[in-house]
């Protein structure tokens, strides 16, 4: 690959040393430099700005400069250009003093060597780099320190660093909330926590005047500005705590009253195995915990293996249609004995859906026995109603008519069964006198009990019986009956034993049975009789209470629940189950279940009460209300989930948020209600893996809902008990109001963003740190730069290395002027663009303080455009001013030979004739050029104000051409030029303005003549073409550089080193506005060093041109 | 012995105009219409004293006095500038490169003529202006 050149721009007065220098330098291999000679500082300084030199020589005693001066005045334009002083042996301490001020190197002239130049000029570029690079690397390292900083001060967590001796070296703004602590109070204070080296830990921070915060303090260690020390990240999570405890609580309540209950509690899961069991179960059975947990139900040491087919049926039974059906289960227990226990089992439900079986076991051993007896006797008493010889009848105590009849009756009286029941006495004709039926009627009506009352009765043959007639009243289920016996006399004493053994069964059955059963009189509350349950409940003893009032011995806890009792059983007779609370022996107060009735017993009326404990059945009733109502009362809604995320719980909150009722969401499955919206396919299914992986999930949310579209923050957390996931539990906040304001917010900024982006002004801001916010599309276009590659940069990013100094005294001088809190700042600098060329820009900035921090926002606006025109304006300026310079320098030069000449001739000092003529000539000549002089200088104004013109005539443009070349014969001669003419004899008559064509080809052969050397050549050459005629003049001149060529027909214009010869610069511009108003054509061509040809054209049509033509 | 200026002039009028001007007051006179040859002529011919036109062909008189006034054998000699450059800054250029004196054009011979006898006795005080010799 060729190297690029290295442009050397050398500054130097003496032509010998440039020369010496550019030798030097073209020896080095390859032509490795181009360098652009100077002899003046002025014209060094203009070059600098017109192109970026690689390294700049300069000498230091100049035309218009001296010693450090032209040190410093360089460093100033072009600080960052290496700069290599030359100086001479006398004034190396100058030289010195010029490196010490920023020159790079200086080398002493005359001691020069080819190649001690060329080291000294790839030193000092190579140093001046490597600098650059050092201070961008320097930058970097800072911009970075900058961001970390940053993270850490804008993170959400609480960010400390401690150092080693356990003093705070950095906090956030989070831990400064978190600690209730300024910056000021934690920064070189000892951290209040034990950092117990690398790793993570709760902490709970007590806070002056607010609620203590529990935090997770993770720790690490880090080098914090060179020492070791530890970066602590807090975050709190004190409300998951909250909840957590919460949580904890509810279960221990429930998991107590379980525990407490007197009644045998075991649950099953869907595979038979017993999951849990209370404590009453355990003691009902006689086995420890460890033999049952875990166990199939079948299989378990207390269950008789003939019994399980029930069960089996009974539980199958549950789960098809949920009914429960209470059976009795025989338990072998551990001694060896059995128990006997109504056992009630329900479905356990989660969300619907059957996980288990609960059962109930109520202990009924006892009632069993009693139950056992009483069917003993009823059976006796059945046996002996049905096989008695005696008749026996029951008939309804209202109609008379037969319930219950005996075979004795039967067979008696001659009717069947049948033909009895349902019918009375009177119906089958069976009195055998109107006269004792009557009397027994009226006899059954003021007794409750008759006895052996003799009668007669009809059998269906007609034959009449005579027996003692027995009658009593009895309730059977309720109803009230008469007992009818009919004995022979001979029979009589058989019948009445049965009936003593009867009763005596009947009062076994009252003793044992399960619940309590007392018979009170109804007038007074004195206890007639209670059996064994209501002593064993109660805590007294038989004596204590038979013969008692319950007032008296303060049964009841309310007095005036027995006056209710009292008025209710007045009223209606009997009244069925109603709570009233009773007071035990040992003062527990317990809640009963009453049913009572009231009956006559030896004709006082009485009650018969029969009631159930309830108390702990109430309690956990209670338990479970309280339980919901903490659900209702929180703000948050909550929702209970099962393991296959059907909904257990929710809340009002719940309700109300997602509008649906929990009556709508209990037992369903959170997706047949709720839908998460997906922010891409498949996002939910990842979102339940991650769930049911990390057992928690918190996570801003849209949930589609019959409320619409709603934003919910959601906290899901797995309830787990002996390291099993039971479900989960959930907490919704409705975020949809912020999230409605972010999104306004969002979308106002999006609509400055899109204005900002439509603007083609550049429109940046930057923040405290100087780094760039905010980039639209119009400094992508200015400056090349892509937004995400420059936002978080340094705005110094944008400026040259040489305008950074700048720029940032720019930005201190209106971070200081700000005592209002906004600034306002136009300047104009150099912008440097992304592939590092630079463009002229202008900055219109603002600077903000907002909560102690400095912001900027700036337009930056292309000036290319203006700084051309501005660069143009100023050429044109110092054309002019050149320009009036030479007019007056060329007025001056005939004006000395004329007055000078006349002076002379006026004062008698030219006494000789013929050189008074010569002189006289001399005038003559010289005010001719004067006058040509004002002429030119009035085409030029005319030019300037329109009104040029040309005045057309015939002509033979073959002698215009001539003439105006004749002229310069005797000047060419002078300068030993050759001066040749090809100028064919066949030219064409035309229509051309003379004087002004002889003008263009006077100017065109005096500049040829003027820019030629000494014996040098000039050709004059016209020829006609088909369409026009073409007119050459041909130098061997030093010839016209390109820069030059692209002006040359600019007024005021003159060719660089054309100063030196004079001329007015008009000539050729004047020259243009000729031939362009005939309608023809003005152009130069040259070689540099080789010489020049102009040539003009004209139209052979004779008309066209300009308007300014005549 | 008569002295001798040096006019480096191209504008041949002017040149003439001088040459004549300094004749008539009895000095001896070369002429050169160009930069280089001046230089030459300076070095060569001992002039006593030379007269400097600025806008010249090649190397400008600011140069050609720059040189002359570096140079150890031509630094003394006096030199006035005498230019249509007529301007302070273009005055005190050739000050600074170290011109004795500066006359802008146009200018009366006789004040020319007056300009050079001044630098003329500057250089050698104890010399009487050569007018007065030669007339005397």
């Amino acid at each position: 690959m060729q190297e690029r050149k290295l442009k050397i721009l050398l500054i130097e007065d003496s032509t010998d040393d440039t020369e010496l220098i550019k030798r030097g330098l073209g020896k080095s291999e390859g032509g490795r430099f181009e360098v652009t000679a100077v002899s003046w500082l002025a014209e060094g300084l203009e070059q600098l700005s017109k192109d970026r030199p690689d390294l700049i020589l300069s000498d230091l005693g100049l035309p218009d400069s001296h010693g450090l001066d032209t040190v410093t005045k360089i460093l100033l334009q072009a600080p960052q250009i290496p700069l290599v002083v030359l100086s001479g042996y006398d004034d190396e301490a100058v030289a010195i003093k010029a490196v010490q001020a920023g020159a790079q190197d200086y080398l002493v002239k005359g001691k020069l060597e080819a190649f001690q130049l060329e080291r000294s000029i790839f030193y000092s570029i190579e140093r001046v780099r490597l600098q650059a690079e050092l201070e961008q690397h320097t930058q970097q390292i800072l911009n970075m320190q900058d961001n970390l900083h940053k993270i850490l001060e804008k993170n959400a967590d609480g960010i400390v660093v401690v150092g080693e001796d356990g003093r705070v070296l950095f906090a956030n703004h989070t831990i400064e909330i978190m600690l209730d602590r300024g910056s000021r109070q934690l920064l070189n204070k000892p951290f209040a926590y034990p950092l117990y080296g690398e790793g993570v830990s709760e902490i709970e921070i007590e806070r002056a005047d607010k609620e203590p915060l529990i935090a997770e303090m993770s720790v690490v260690k880090i080098q914090w500005e060179g020492s070791p020390a530890y970066l602590a990240s807090l975050r709190d999570i004190t409300r998951r705590k909250g909840m957590e405890e919460e949580l904890r609580v509810s279960e221990e309540k429930y998991r107590n009253i379980v525990e407490l209950a007197q009644d045998g509690i075991m649950t099953v899961d869907m595979r038979g195995q017993v999951t849990s069991c209370n404590q009453a179960f355990l003691d009902m059975i006689g086995f420890s915990r460890e033999d049952i947990i875990g166990k199939n139900f079948t299989k378990l040491p207390s269950v008789t293996p003939d019994k399980i087919p029930e069960y089996l049926k009974l539980f199958t039974t549950i789960l098809n249609d949920g009914a429960a059906h209470p059976i009795e289960m025989t338990w072998k227990r551990v001694d060896g004995t059995t128990k006997v226990s109504e056992l009630r089992v329900s479905a356990m439900k989660q969300d619907n859906r059957i996980i288990g079986l609960q059962a109930l076991m109520i202990d009924i051993t006892e009632r069993k026995q009693a139950e056992a007896a009483l069917r003993e006797s009823e059976e006796k008493f059945s046996k002996a109603f049905h096989n008695s010889a005696n008749l026996f009848a029951i008939a309804d105590i209202n109609d008379g008519k037969f319930i219950e009849v005996n075979e004795s009756f039967v067979r008696l009286l001659g009717y069947s069964r049948e033909e009895i029941i349902g019918r009375n006495a009177t119906e089958l004709n069976l009195w055998g006198s109107e006269e004792e039926h009557q009397n027994i009627v009226k006899l059954t009506r003021e007794n409750d009990i008759v006895r052996d009352v003799q009668l007669k009765l009809r059998t269906r043959s007609g034959e009449i019986r005579t027996g003692l007639f027995s009658s009593q009243q009895i309730t059977i289920g309720g109803r009230r009956c008469f007992m009818n016996t009919i004995t022979d006399i001979t029979g009589l004493k058989r019948a009445e034993e049965s009936l003593r053994v009867s009763e005596e069964k009947f009062s076994k059955a009252f003793h044992n049975s399960p619940q309590v059963i007392v018979i009170t009189k109804l007038e007074d509350g004195t206890i007639i009789e209670t059996n064994e349950t209501f002593l064993r409940l109660t805590g007294y003893t038989r004596a204590e209470v038979i013969g008692k009032k319950t007032i008296d011995i303060g049964i009841w806890v309310d007095a005036a629940d027995r006056i209710e009792v009292m008025r209710l059983l007045k009223q209606d007779k009997i009244m069925t189950n109603k709570e009233y609370r009773y007071r035990m022996k040992n003062g527990d107060i317990r809640l009963w279940l009453f049913s009572g009735e009231v009956i006559n017993i030896d004709g006082e009326l009485c009650i018969l009460s029969v009631t159930t404990d309830i108390t702990d059945r109430k309690q956990m009733e209670n338990e479970l209300r309280f339980s919901d109502t903490v659900l209702k009362s929180l703000h948050e809604g909550v929702f209970a989930l099962d393991n296959d995320f059907r909904i257990t719980r929710w809340n009002e909150t719940c309700e109300q948020i997602l509008g649906i009722k929990a009556a709508d969401a209990i037992g369903k499955i959170t997706s047949e209600i709720l839908e998460m919206v997906e922010e891409y396919p498949g996002q939910n299914t990842e979102r339940i893996n991650l769930l049911l992986e990390k057992g928690f999930n918190k996570e801003e949310q849209i949930y589609h809902t019959p409320r619409g579209n709603i934003w919910l923050d959601v906290h899901a957390q797995a309830i787990e008990a002996n390291g099993k996931r039971q479900g989960w539990i959930t907490l919704i906040t409705d975020i949809s109001e912020r999230k409605k304001a972010d999104e306004a917010l969002k979308h106002s900024e999006e609509k400055y963003r899109q204005l900002i982006n439509t603007s083609n002004d550049g429109i940046v801001s930057a923040d405290a740190h100087m780094n760039f916010t905010v980039w639209n599309r119009g400094a992508e276009k200015l400056l090349g730069y892509k937004e995400d590659e420059m936002l978080g940069k340094s705005i110094m990013t944008i400026f040259p290395r040489e305008h950074q100094k700048e720029v940032a005294r720019e930005l201190v001088q209106s971070k200081q002027a700000d005592t209002c809190k906004i600034g306002n700042l136009v300047f104009e600098t150099s912008g440097q663009k992304k592939d590092c060329t630079e463009v002229p820009i202008e900055v219109s900035m603002s600077t903000r303080y907002e909560a102690d921090n400095f912001f900027i926002t700036a337009i930056i606006r292309d000036i290319t455009e203006r700084k051309q025109a501005e660069e143009k304006m100023r050429k044109i300026d110092q054309m002019k001013s050149e320009f009036l310079s030479n007019v007056s320098h060329e007025l001056r030069t005939p004006l000395q030979s004329i007055s000078g000449f006349t002076k002379l001739i006026m004062n008698g000092q030219v006494e000789d004739a013929a050189t008074q003529q010569e002189f006289f000539r001399i005038i003559d000549t010289e005010t001719q050029h004067l006058g040509n002089l004002i002429n030119s200088l009035l085409d030029m104004s005319r030019l300037e104000a329109g009104r040029f013109q040309i005045y057309r005539k015939p002509v033979q443009v073959r002698d215009t051409f001539i003439e105006s070349i004749e002229m310069f014969h005797s000047l060419a001669k002078e300068k030993n030029i050759t001066l040749k003419e090809e100028i064919p004899q066949d030219m064409p008559e035309m229509e051309i303005d003379n004087e002004r064509m002889r003008q263009v080809v006077i100017n065109l052969v005096g500049n040829a003549i003027k820019f030629s050397e000494p014996g040098g050549s000039v050709a004059v050459k016209a020829v006609k073409r088909k369409n026009d005629l073409l007119f050459q003049v041909i130098d061997r001149g030093p010839g016209i550089t390109e820069e030059d060529l692209k002006h040359l027909f600019e007024r005021f214009y003159r060719a660089e080193g054309e100063t030196v010869r004079g001329g007015t610069g008009l000539g050729l511009y004047i020259s243009k506005q000729i031939v362009e108003a005939h309608g023809g054509r003005i152009w130069a061509e040259s070689k540099y060093g080789e010489g020049s040809t102009f040539s003009f054209t004209l139209p052979l049509n004779g008309k066209g041109g300009k308007e300014n033509d005549k | 012995m008569t002295n001798k200026i040096l006019v480096i002039e191209d504008d041949p009028a002017t040149s003439r105009l001088v040459d004549y001007s300094l004749r008539h007051a009895g000095y001896d006179v070369i002429t050169s219409s160009n930069g280089l040859e001046g230089i030459r002529k300076a070095r060569t011919e001992g002039p006593d004293l030379v007269i400097l036109d600025v806008m010249l062909p090649g190397i400008d008189g600011f140069e050609i006095c720059h040189r002359l006034k570096s140079e150890p054998n031509t630094a003394r000699l006096p030199i006035l500038m005498f230019s249509a450059k007529a301007q302070e800054i273009d005055r005190d250029t050739g000050i600074k490169v170290g011109a004795d004196d500066y006359l802008t054009k146009p200018a009366d011979p006789a004040e020319i003529v007056n300009r050079v006898a001044k630098l003329l006795a500057k250089k050698s005080p104890q010399g009487a202006p050569p007018k007065e010799r030669v007339s005397g």
